[in-house]
């Protein structure tokens, strides 16, 4: 199966790139968040409650939503800003010369595999973000750049919005032992989508070596 | 009995059809996504902060699995516009109108949100979990687009002094926003009894341009008792933590009265075509000068010291000027006009055409200009001409009366032209015998100041 790939791509600065990220990834891993699932007896369950709070950027003239479980914005706050701290050190060790990077949030599955074979994540929904740095030369240019970013951000939260409604393959819902399978229980209070986010400041390669790899993987899976 | 709380089964042989339950199921399902969906986007536009806490366990209120608070006075305007009635294939859309009002009192519609319910292209067998999660995702989407839009960042800059937002529910069509507008469909649930759409349309371009469709409202133009920030977002909240806080709980307050919604449509709803012109006459009427009122007295200027000041030779009676002229209705002076024209002073006078005066039978009608009766013609010799002494056989008053009417024709065109046409003929003709001893002289002139560049 194929995962849904989605990729943005966008200049900026920077201190933009922190908060970019995380409008993003706080809107998609909104979405992707249920509330926490309680199994009774004879296979019901009842859903918790999610709660959502917005959220201002500084940088950016931007307010986006983002679900409002405390652990959740730990994780996207730590990998935005590694990420970014990542991006602007390459920028200070190129001098001055093209930044780019990419960070990714996946949406996958656990398919457990016959003995001896180990378990495997099949991603079923892929978010790329490709950014790149720049650098503006006066506060009057950052000030417009400010909102230009603001504009090209709601645009894309409006596609995602829009992307997330259509009909698409969503894993369906499990029994409770395969509850594990498709969501991340280790949050209290809310229940989201396995995810991942992963990150480097180079694009996603795309050898040949790790095609073949994902071909036999694919396979022997079957 | 279907509650927030829901319970799923995750597994079961599909039924065929709906059963009753399913169908209150179903239909109690697309009335609480008509209710959240108003909430989200009115409290969306409050200007302040939202923020609603994750709960393990969920609260019975909790539809959609979402925290979403309710504001007693919004559920109140989104059951008054359902009317009882659930959306419906066919019905008309449910909509959240969003304008702006500054203090002047002009109004602009930002923003339309509707929610629709068309065919079902897919109808499924079961009410699942699949289609309430759909619907809280919808809801989801709602929550996320309503920050993006112009009109959030101006809810977080209204105030009593410079603008409020305004929202208005109803069921029916909403009104264009004119040319700069983004239409968007923020998600469709695919349900038994219906596909449910929710589109968005805002404004791109928020300056106030007639030509774009806004509606531009007088100041004066309504009631200022209907003037209330009773529908605005921000005040909603206000009131209902003003509730809390005495200890009265906001889902027991009392609505407010039944028909402002009414009153809000009236604030910010074009009006027909005939409703504007009348407005539009009775804002003429209330502008134009009454000269009923008396004689009227500059800035500053003391009225009693203004009469005493005058000799007895300036003063005029005390009747407005108007009175010398008999005041009569439209209707009269038209039928004057069509037997014989009004004639004053050589120019004949007609009706003013730009006053559009309603023929209303309960209303004195008022023409406002210099119309006459010949039988009622006021002699004008009383009036004695400005800074002249004595009588009108004075320099200054036959000037005066020379320059009150046009000359018949101007004198200077009846005088010959005479002897200065003669003397320029004679010249020109001198000038025209002497032509070439003057290209001579240029000649030699140019002769001559070659020979000294050498």
């Amino acid at each position: 199966m194929n995962a849904r790939t989605q990729v943005f791509e966008m200049a900026l600065e920077g201190r933009q790139v922190e908060e970019a990220v995380s409008s993003l990834f706080h809107t998609l891993l909104f979405h992707r968040t249920l509330g926490k699932f309680h199994y009774k007896q004879e296979g019901n369950y009842c859903v918790g409650t999610v709660g959502y709070e917005d959220a201002d950027c500084d940088f950016v003239d931007l307010t986006y939503v983002r679900c409002s479980s405390g652990d959740i914005k730990k994780i996207v706050h730590k990998e935005a800003t590694a990420f970014s701290e990542c991006l602007r050190s390459q920028e200070r060790e190129t001098q001055g010369q093209a930044r780019s990077g990419h960070i990714s949030l996946t949406f996958y599955q656990i398919k457990k595999a016959r003995w001896p074979f180990p378990s495997e994540s099949i991603p079923w929904e892929v978010w790329n973000l490709r950014m790149e740095l720049m650098t503006l030369a006066s506060e009057i240019e950052r000030q417009l750049y400010r909102e230009k970013v603001g504009e090209l951000l709601a645009e894309k939260i409006l596609y995602i919005a829009e992307s997330m409604n259509r009909p698409s393959y969503v894993p369906k819902m499990p029994n409770q032992p395969e509850l594990d399978l498709i969501f991340d229980t280790s949050f209290a209070d809310i229940q989201p989508y396995l995810f991942k986010i992963s990150y480097g400041t180079s694009p996603p390669s795309t050898s040949m070596g790790t095609t073949v790899r994902r071909l036999l993987k694919d396979t022997l899976s079957i | 009995m279907a509650t927030a709380t829901m319970s799923y089964q995750t597994s079961g042989v599909a039924p065929v059809g709906l059963t009753a339950q399913e169908q209150k199921d179903m239909e109690r399902f697309g009335k609480f996504l008509s209710q959240k969906m108003v909430q989200v986007i009115v409290q969306s536009r409050l200007g302040e902060k939202v923020c609603t806490p994750c709960k393990a366990h969920p609260s019975p209120s909790d539809w959609f699995n979402l925290g979403i608070e309710d504001i007693p006075e919004v559920v109140i305007e989104t059951r008054k516009a359902l009317k009882g009635q659930l959306l419906t294939i066919g019905s008309p859309p449910l909509c959240v109108e969003i304008s702006l009002k500054t203090v002047e009192g002009d109004s602009l519609i930002l923003e339309n949100w509707c929610l629709s319910v068309n065919e079902t292209s897919e109808p499924f067998n079961r009410v699942s979990y699949a289609v309430y999660s759909r619907m809280s995702l919808l809801l989801k989407s709602i929550i996320s687009v309503s920050r993006i839009t112009p009109a959030y960042k101006l809810s977080g800059r209204q105030g009593a002094d410079s603008f409020v937002l305004c929202y208005r529910v109803f069921c029916g069509e909403c009104h264009g926003l004119g040319a700069s507008t983004k239409n968007c469909t923020i998600g469709q649930v695919d349900t038994p009894i219906g596909l449910y759409s929710v589109v968005l349309s805002y404004r791109t371009q928020l300056a106030l341009s007639p030509k774009d469709g806004a509606m531009l409202v007088k100041s004066d133009h309504f009631d200022q008792h209907l003037i209330s920030d009773q529908y605005s977002p921000r005040l909603c909240r206000a009131a209902d933590r003003k509730g809390d806080r005495g200890g009265e709980s906001s889902s027991g307050s009392e609505p407010v009265a039944s028909d402002e919604s009414q009153d809000a449509c009236r604030l910010f709803v074009n009006s027909p075509p005939g409703n504007k012109v009348a407005e539009y006459q009775n804002l003429l009427q209330q502008n134009r000068y009454s000269f009923d009122d008396g004689p009227k007295f500059g800035a500053f200027a003391d009225p009693s010291s203004a009469r005493r000041n005058l000799s007895a030779e300036f003063v005029l009676p005390e009747l407005p000027l108007p009175t010398f002229m008999k005041i009569k209705s439209l209707k009269d002076v038209k039928k004057e006009n069509e037997q014989r024209p009004l004639v004053t002073g050589g120019s004949a006078v007609v009706p003013p055409k730009d006053v559009d005066v309603t023929e209303n039978t309960n209303q004195t009608n008022i023409s406002i200009g210099p119309v006459s009766s010949s039988d009622e013609f006021v002699m004008v010799e009383s009036l004695k001409t400005p800074f002249a002494e004595g009588d009108s056989s004075h320099d200054v008053g036959a000037f005066f009366r020379e320059c009150q009417s046009a000359p018949v024709s101007l004198q200077s065109f009846n005088r010959s032209s005479g002897i200065a046409t003669h003397e320029i003929g004679s010249q020109l003709e001198q000038f025209e015998k002497d032509l070439e001893g003057y290209d001579d002289l240029v000649q030699s002139l140019c002769i001559d100041s070659d020979e000294s560049g050498k």
